[in-house]
């Protein structure tokens, strides 16, 4: 890892050492996704089959849990870092400072070793995901293929253009900086694309779309363009921006502690001032992302909406909005300080008292739950469970009022900052700042007017008046500083600004503005993914697994705790392997480039022996804090919905839903019967059985009918339809009497009677608890493969016996007849019985599971978890590309470093 | 001025306390005015802190007691003041008092996917008035519906939700907490009426865990009402109290002209 970030700077710059270093990245890269592809299959294949493995006794949910989050937070950092780095080093061409360049140079260099780190746990990720949850992985790696494939194109892209990046840094200056910078864009565009695409999977386990009733893919693009996918793209993109900046703040707060010069001192100064104006200004827009994408959820689901804003999430919105409050308070404070070593600034203080009052205000409306936690008596009180005052405070409208003024006051705070040193001398100026002042207060009018305005309408009319709020307060950002930029054009300085001269709690400040951002992400990513409750894929794939339960707010939040001390963690190694490299560097060279500083004047600062323990302290105390308030919101566990047990006293409407559940899913009745206009016509009617049950067989009543022609289906043929169907007590559809009757039940309610089949207790006693059964025969059951085939002595003559298929055929050859049916025809039988899409209806996964049932009949292995064994083609073809693209590399080195020795000789 | 910023920045606090405490009423429950307090503490003190001559100036004072320059009866009243107000607290908080146990209550229980309805499984997600529906470009039949539904509303609801929709019925002071009031921009006019029919057709016992079910006196209006009388109902309610159901679809409309 270390030899990634040697220094560019290190060797005289040349094509030849730029390739190599790029080299290295994609090397690495290869290397890692064959380990991957290999501990994957290597441990799919040594553990035994099933739909959720644990590895050591560590839940499956939260190992998943913690690599998901570190994993996504590197990625944030190493694709929000270059989308600054770009901008400060364009700024850095367009100005002429060399600053900016140095600024930028140092931004990027943070990245090298981020980029390993998040392949890493990338890899570990991946790995976790096949091995833990090898069911659903297979199922959405199946769905999603193409998106995989595309997935890795991108991150070898992203590699080589990233490192390139980095490597050429010294070769591509003067007259060829513009294809640095150009460089530095494709950068940004691979990195889009890329979080982009590892949304997709994210997004459609939310918000699935593209996808029948039995979770077959009907369009790909559907899938890819689900509700909730644009939002989270933009939502993400904003964050990585502002979490990038404050982590690099954070890097420069860590550097200015321990910095032994001034020079130091006032250079990271500048940096952590640049990083916090960066993750500000990426922060101010991000509420309206987020309201965006919390308004799709509601639209796609009101559900989940409602769990997550309403419901029990709503506990955690709390901490959400401590967290957001805390970062503008922090942010201000930080500007405020920073004042201090600007000369002429102490001008503005006076408007610290009311900026600090309108903060906290809008906090305290911000911070002010909906559902608030009270005591019987004080609930009596406030005459119900919100408060007829306080519950004003507690909705939407009252939250974006709020946030939109906390947004312009800490605009303000930046404005005056800027001016702070600068008195301007254009003839306009009174008249100007007069504009100035009156846009902001238009602003605040119209953000004040419409909070209150939309108490007094409709929801759905109230709901746009958050865009109006919005529209207001950046269009009043934009106007002012439209105006300020001529402003302060030739503006008188009053002094120079005294980098280095601000107090340790200001870069405390920093610290905590990254602290806070990393938590953020955290919650609200558990947020995100925890509405989606006992879900998978939300609505459609259910997480049966002991782990589907909704934990209580109080772990969850200690979890987030814990990441994000691990992350910081890791971040420290990188931080400090690029302070190690930046001290060799300076050995080797001598220091670069100076700073503008003063020297020793009066300044706050009082260097101490370590300031690193008392920041890892700090952070501990932080996160602490943070867990300890998600200890105070109520505590509960949610359970998926228990299974309904059948007994003598279950109520004739309970009987009959779980009659139709029955008839839907274990029946498999549904695959030749139809309880709907539209619907399969092998058998008759479910719709009219209730009704005809009385006259079909003379002398037998309805409800003795129904259960003979369930459970002895042979004995007694309804004219015009063949013997085919199965006994309901035998296999596939295995049911005791209890549930037959309970389907007799949901029958009679579909022919809109009254229930009268009653339940006693010999039908429960004949519940026997079956042992294991495999999981393909299990599948052959729920989706009817033995109402026609027999299988083990079991099933219906419609279709040729399977028992053996296996001797006859290979796995492949079955799969593709259940996928077509019509591929070929077994002598003796009629073609075109089997329903064309019957074996398409059946998930993936499952089709897998009855492939490997009927060849483990023959006594032939065959790997449920997907098609993959571990030498399967997919992997291998992939390898060989990536290996003749390492090739081809190699040779372009091979060449590049030829030319190296010839210039050099020349 | 300047040397008395501990003192201005103690006298704010405690002002605050006690506006937040007497001032508002009905008064707010302890957890909303530890929230309250602990943002205007940090706000103060992240004020004095955010300018060096101000930090400096506040500093001043506890520097005196700490470092032992004050006078010696302030420094024993500071130093005997801390434990003593720390015991304080300790007390406040392990005292047995006989006020009930906290509810922890959403205000906005999540509702099922799905629930039963007259043994019909009903699905949240597509649940629409099919009375509204119909009749939309009909108001004369949809008026006619709501004053059907106005009857219902009296026949049943009236006794807990009050004649004018406010949640004030004769019955309303018996519970706690009391019947939800129509009128408040927090309840109906939030929701669509997919949310109020499961909410008057399982009632109380519907509720989930995190919504304390034993909290809510409300009957499972299904066992006495039919569909329709609930649609009717909640048509009412709605024309009622002045308000409008939740829609997505009007929104998506809305904001597209």
């Amino acid at each position: 890892m270390a030899t990634a970030s040697a220094t560019p700077s290190a060797a005289a710059p040349s094509a030849f050492a730029a390739l190599k270093g790029t080299y290295k990245g994609v090397l690495k890269i290869s290397l890692m996704l064959a380990a991957t592809y290999l501990v994957a299959q290597g441990l799919s294949s040594y553990l035994p089959a099933a739909d959720y493995r644990s590895l050591f006794g560590f839940p499956n949910r939260i190992a998943v849990w913690v690599i998901a989050e570190l994993h996504l937070m590197f990625a944030a950092f190493v694709l929000g870092v270059p989308i600054f780095a770009v901008i400060t080093e364009f700024v850095g061409v367009t100005t002429k400072e060399k600053r900016y360049d140095d600024l930028a140079r140092e931004f990027t260099k943070l990245l090298a070793m981020a980029y390993t780190l998040t392949a890493v746990l990338g890899c570990i990720l991946l790995v976790l995901l096949i091995v833990l949850y090898p069911k659903l992985t297979g199922y959405m790696s199946g769905m999603f293929k193409p998106t995989w494939l595309l997935y890795i194109v991108l991150i070898f892209g992203e590699v080589i253009i990233a490192y390139l990046y980095w490597y050429s840094w010294d070769l591509l200056q003067g007259s060829r900086k513009k294809w640095h910078l150009l460089l530095g864009v494709l950068v940004n565009v691979w990195g889009t694309a890329l979080l982009f695409v590892a949304d997709i999977w994210v997004t459609f386990m939310m918000s699935p779309a593209g996808i029948d009733d039995a979770g077959n893919l009907t369009s790909l693009w559907a899938a890819i363009n689900n509700p909730t996918w644009m939002p989270i793209n933009i939502h993400r993109l904003l964050a990585n921006v502002a979490f990038g900046g404050s982590i690099a703040a954070a890097y420069a707060a860590v550097r200015f502690l321990n910095a032994k010069t001034d020079e130091e001192r006032a250079r990271f100064d500048w940096m952590g001032y640049i990083g916090s104006f960066i993750a500000i200004g990426a922060f101010i827009p991000l509420p309206f992302a987020g309201y965006w994408l919390g308004r799709e959820i509601y639209q796609f689901s009101q559900q989940m909406g409602v769990s997550m804003m309403g419901g029990s999430f709503a506990w955690l919105w709390i901490l959400q909005a401590m967290l957001i409050g805390g970062l503008f308070l922090a942010s201000n404070f930080y500007l405020w300080l920073g004042m201090g070593r600007i000369p002429g600034a102490e001008r503005y203080v006076k408007f610290q008292v009311p900026m600090m009052i309108l903060l906290t205000i809008g906090f305290i409306v911000w911070a002010t739950p909906r559902s608030i936690m009270a005591s019987g008596a004080e609930m009596s009180a406030m005459g119900g469970s919100h408060h007829p005052f306080l519950g004003l405070f507690g909705v939407m409208a009252a939250k974006n009022t709020a946030v939109n003024l906390m947004i312009l006051t800490t605009f303000f705070s930046f404005m005056l900052y800027r001016r702070g040193n600068r008195i301007p001398t254009v003839s306009w100026a009174a008249m100007g700042k007069i504009v100035q002042a009156l846009v902001i207060a238009a602003a605040a009018g119209v953000v004040l007017g419409y909070g209150i305005y939309s108490y007094y309408v409709p929801s759905n009319i109230r709901i746009g008046f958050s865009i109006y709020q919005v529209g207001a307060v950046l269009s009043a950002m934009a106007i002012f500083v439209a105006i300020d930029i001529p402003l302060l054009r030739g503006a008188k300085e009053i002094g120079a600004i005294r980098w280095g001269q601000i107090p340790a709690r200001a870069q405390y400040a920093l610290f905590f503005l990254a602290i806070s951002f990393t938590w953020l992400m955290g919650l609200m990513g558990y947020i995100r993914s925890g509405i989606r409750q006992y879900w998978h894929i939300y609505g459609r794939v259910m997480d049966e697994s002991a782990n589907a339960y909704t934990m209580m707010h109080g772990h969850a939040t200690i979890i987030v705790s814990i990441i994000t001390v691990i992350f910081f963690l890791l971040v420290s190694v990188v931080f400090w392997m690029a302070s190690r490299n930046d001290e060799k560097k300076k050995k080797k060279k001598g220091p670069g480039s100076t700073f503008p500083h003063a020297e020793n004047s009066e300044c706050h600062f009082r260097p101490r022996k370590t300031r690193t323990w008392p920041l890892f302290l700090f952070l501990l105390a932080t996160v602490s804090i943070y867990s300890y308030v998600g200890q105070l919101v109520p505590q509960f566990e949610e359970y998926p919905p228990e299974k309904k047990v059948i007994t003598v006293s279950t109520p004739p409407a309970e009987l009959a839903a779980i009659g139709e559940e029955l008839v839907r899913v274990k029946g498999g009745c549904l695959i030749c019967h139809k309880v709907t206009e539209t619907g399969n016509v092998r058998g008759p009617d479910l719709r009219k059985a209730a009704g005809q049950a009385a006259t079909r067989k003379p002398g037998m009543d309805a409800e003795a009918y129904l259960l003979e022609s369930i459970t002895q289906p042979d004995v007694f043929l309804v004219p015009g339809y063949p013997k085919m169907m199965p006994s309901a007590l035998k296999p596939p559809a295995n049911m005791n009497l209890a549930e037959v009757k309970s389907i007799i039940a949901y029958l009679q309610t579909l022919g809109g009677a009254e229930v009268t089949v009653k339940i006693v207790a010999e039908d429960i006693k004949a519940a026997k608890a079956s042992g294991p059964v495999h999981k393909g025969k299990e599948a052959m059951g729920i989706y009817g493969c033995v109402g026609c085939h027999k299988i083990e002595g079991e099933g219906g003559e419609v279709g040729p016996e399977l028992t053996k298929v296996g001797a006859g055929r290979t796995a492949e050859e079955v799969m593709k007849k259940i996928l077509d049916p019509a591929a070929w025809t077994t002598p003796n039988f009629q073609a075109g019985i089997m329903p064309a899409n019957l074996g398409k209806s059946i998930p993936e996964g499952e089709r897998h599971e009855i492939v490997a049932y009927l060849m483990g009949l023959s006594g032939i292995h065959y790997s449920p978890t997907g098609a993959e064994s571990p030498w399967s083609h997919e992997g291998v073809r992939l390898g060989l590309v990536i290996l003749i693209f390492n090739l081809g590399m190699l040779a372009a080195l091979a060449i590049a470093a030829r030319r190296e020795k010839q210039r050099k000789a020349a | 001025m300047r040397r008395h910023t501990l003192y201005i920045a103690i006298m704010l606090w405690l002002a605050i306390l006690a506006g937040l405490k007497f001032g508002v009423r009905p008064p707010m429950p302890a957890s909303v005015l530890m929230i309250y307090m602990t943002l205007s503490t940090i706000a103060i003190i992240l004020f004095a802190a955010a300018d060096e001559a101000r930090f400096q100036a506040f500093l001043a004072p506890l520097r005196a007691v700490f470092e032992g320059r004050a006078p010696k009866a302030v420094q024993l009243l500071v130093l005997a003041g801390i434990p003593l107000l720390a015991g304080w607290g300790a007390w406040l908080r392990t005292a047995p008092s006989w006020d009930a146990p906290f509810e922890p209550r959403v205000v906005h229980p999540e509702p099922p996917s799905t629930f039963n309805f007259h043994g019909k499984r009903i699905d949240t997600a597509s649940l629409k008035n099919p009375l509204r529906a119909a009749h939309e470009k009909d108001p004369a039949q949809l008026e006619k519906l709501t004053a059907e539904g106005k009857t219902i509303y009296y026949q049943n609801c009236f006794f807990c939700h009050g004649d004018a929709l406010a949640g004030d019925g004769h019955f309303a002071n018996a519970f706690s907490p009391i019947p939800a009031n129509f009128r408040d921009v927090g309840t109906i006019s939030m929701l669509q009426e997919s949310f109020v029919f499961w909410r008057v057709s399982t009632g109380g016992p519907g509720l989930p865990r995190a919504a304390t079910p034993w909290l809510s006196a409300m009957p499972v209006w299904q066992n006495f009402l039919t569909e329709d009388e609930i649609w009717k109902a909640i048509l009412y309610i709605y024309a009622g109290s002045g308000s409008t159901p939740r829609t997505w679809d009007e929104e998506t409309k809305h904001e597209k002209h």
